[in-house]
């Protein structure tokens, strides 16, 4: 398993476990096992209202495995709130909903409550959760001077299409260190793969399995592939994104799944396949970004 | 749905037997009769009211009265063609499986929730898909409603950020009515109302269904005559041949104006094909707008549009559709005369 270097020379683990919607007991389980299965990155976000549980869970699993904070790669989101499982359009709109449009002090406040929630006193990887499109720039340029600061090792971003990238790269100075996007063998967005590539920018997939769609568990071309390599069809597919230098953090809470979806780095899938799974692409979306992030 | 049927219907049998045993112990009908109808009613309450969302929410002719259910229900991904607008819309496009479209129009809907859709909805579209912009003759002439209650319907689908003048008092007493939308129904169009259309619904085949125009010649111009008196009030406009706009209409045209210039922007960075079109009417109802009024209230909007980013169709007076039974009234266009007009813009924009 083999750390990925991000453009500003970062180190991150090659796989990391997204944590949405853990919470209490069910994430103090999750982070158990997938510490001791080698999960080294987690991934969790101001909206999920999940980092206390996970920094708990990680502050009371850490010594277990002889682990410190500096052996793991922590990933949060700059974010609208949610509420109850709804964006609630409180933060970085122009817009009637909008609680405060004091964009530094919103970030300041969310890094600082990420920071008192996960017990920690610096974040690995600081994303912006979508590029909400009254104020994503000036949120960067933000960010930009956060991580100048030096309590943030890496700032990206996420749900980031070229367009948005475009304009951060125009207008401002920093180029993201990751771009996270739901990236599956139903959504291979091929042309922003190649693109971010094009700017040494590390991609993450968010939803890398689709909660196994069925779509998925009866395709012939990964059913066949799992025989071949006796993996599983999860297995499969994550290693299909490894080969294509993508970091994927499924989500799960079963330890038996979090075992098998790591157990991914003693076999190689050959050119013919990866591009195989490539054409089962069909721009299918698990989360529609606009509904999240209207004006997307 | 099957399932839930055969459960009730094992229920009703069960509180039958019961009724039928305690008969066998009391000897008193109407005792072990009032007993069962309580049973039945309280053990069939919940599946009841889940078949009538079920069917509120499935049935065509409901949703001519409560369309926004649509945005509730599933909504299929990598869309060729969709069409915003308000009623005019609503009525005037209808796709065929030679297409991947759906209509996205609300009646009524204003320019601005015709462009809150499209940035909340544009992810369920394809790469350079079609946005149908229909207009109707006074569109340009209404910023946002007054009746507070055509806003409600949005805080039931829409992210607050894109609701006009948002609200958390009102979408904390919409937003737990999403999943009942009997009850959602209820609350946006009043008690009243709601019963009348819901029964309304069930007895007869809504007009805009129809294959035929239910008007004649005579109602047809009585029905157009009210609609421009209707708009005359609404718009505080005296004479439609004037060519002073009363101020609050004027600044109302200017605000969608700018309006339209986002939305082609919009459209335009995200690889879109905007089309504006202006749906046919009947000739009695065309014969009531002049052609300087069109220009000030229909054509000014597009002035400054460039052509080459956003199409203007106007189909006001085309002669193909100007038989009266294409229509379900002097306005809009029946289930035939939606079939025809959509294909004739499916052709001249070229998506076939």
């Amino acid at each position: 398993m083999k750390n990925r270097i991000l453009h500003n020379g970062v180190e991150m683990p090659p796989i990391g476990m997204g944590t949405f919607p853990l919470r209490g007991e069910a994430m103090d389980k999750a982070v158990d096992s997938a510490l001791s299965c080698g999960y080294r990155a987690f991934d969790t976000a101001y909206g999920y209202c999940n980092d206390d549980s996970l920094g708990a869970s990680l502050q009371k699993y850490l010594g277990k495995y002889g682990l410190s904070r500096e052996n793991i790669f922590i990933t949060t989101k700059i974010g609208d709130k949610l509420d109850n499982g709804w964006p609630s359009g409180n933060y970085f709109y122009n817009s009637t909903s909008c609680e405060c449009a004091d964009i530094r002090s919103i970030i300041q406040t969310q890094i600082d409550s990420a920071c008192h929630n996960l017990q920690t006193n610096y974040i690995d990887l600081l994303l912006l959760h979508y590029p909400y499109p009254d104020y994503y720039i000036e949120i960067w340029k933000s960010l930009e001077s956060f991580y100048k600061k030096g309590t943030i090792r890496a700032i990206g971003v996420s749900n980031f299409r070229e367009r948005h990238l475009e304009q951060i790269i125009n207008r401002c100075t920093i180029t993201p260190m990751v771009n996270q996007f739901e990236h599956h063998p139903l959504n291979t967005k091929k042309s922003l793969i190649e693109y971010c590539n094009k700017l040494n920018i590390q991609i993450e997939a968010y939803s890398p399995l689709l909660m196994m769609n069925s779509k998925l568990t009866k395709s012939d071309i990964l059913a066949k592939l799992a025989t071949k390599y006796s993996k599983s069809i999860p297995q499969i597919i994550l290693r299909w994104d490894i080969q294509l230098g993508i970091i994927p953090i499924p989500k799960s809470g079963n330890p038996v799944r979090l075992k098998e979806n790591i157990d991914i780095f003693d076999f190689e899938l050959t050119e013919v396949e990866v591009n195989s799974i490539d054409c089962l692409n069909e721009n299918f979306k698990m989360l529609p970004e606009s509904i999240n992030c209207p004006g997307y | 749905m099957k399932r839930l049927i055969i459960n009730l219907f094992l229920k009703v049998c069960g509180c039958i037997l019961i009724g039928i045993i305690m008969y066998y112990f009391t000897s008193s009908i109407i005792i072990s009769a009032i007993f069962s109808v309580l049973l039945i009613a309280f053990a069939i309450a919940k599946p009841a009211y889940k078949v009538s969302n079920y069917l509120f929410r499935k049935s065509e002719r409901l949703k001519c009265y409560f369309d926004f259910t649509k945005f509730l229900d599933y909504i299929p991904q990598n869309l060729e063609i969709v069409n915003l607008g308000s009623s005019s819309g609503k009525y005037a496009l209808k796709y065929d499986n030679s297409v991947k479209g759906a209509n996205w129009a609300l009646g009524p809907q204003t320019l601005y929730y015709d462009f809150s859709i499209l940035k909340q909805y544009h992810s369920y579209l394809k790469p350079k898909a079609f946005v149908i912009v229909p207009l109707c003759p006074f569109s340009s002439c209404i910023k946002n409603f007054s009746v507070e209650r055509n806003n409600l319907k949005y805080y039931s689908f829409l992210h607050p950020a894109v609701i006009y003048e948002y609200s958390k008092e009102i979408h904390r007493t919409i937003r737990p009515l999403i999943f009942h939308p009997i009850f959602l129904s209820c609350k946006l169009l009043g008690f009243k109302s709601f019963i009348r259309s819901f029964i309304a619904s069930f007895i007869k085949l809504h007009p805009s269904n129809l294959l035929i125009n239910p008007m004649n010649e005579e109602t047809i111009e009585k029905d157009a005559e009210q609609w421009i008196n209707g708009w005359k009030t609404q718009f505080n406009i005296k004479d439609l041949e004037s060519k002073v706009i009363p101020e609050e209409t004027k600044n109302a045209i200017e605000y969608n104006i700018e309006l339209i210039s986002k939305m082609v922007e919009f459209c335009k960075e995200r690889e879109l094909n905007l089309v504006f079109i202006l749906p046919p009417v009947t000739k009695t109802l065309s014969s009531k707008f002049s052609n300087s009024f069109k220009e000030l209230f229909i054509y000014s909007l597009f002035a400054s549009i460039n052509p080459k980013e956003a199409q203007f169709l106007n189909y006001f007076d085309d002669e193909k559709f100007s038989n009266s039974d294409l229509y379900f009234n002097s306005f809009f266009l029946n289930e035939r005369g939606r079939k025809l007009f959509t294909e004739q813009v499916i052709k001249d924009i070229k998506l076939s």
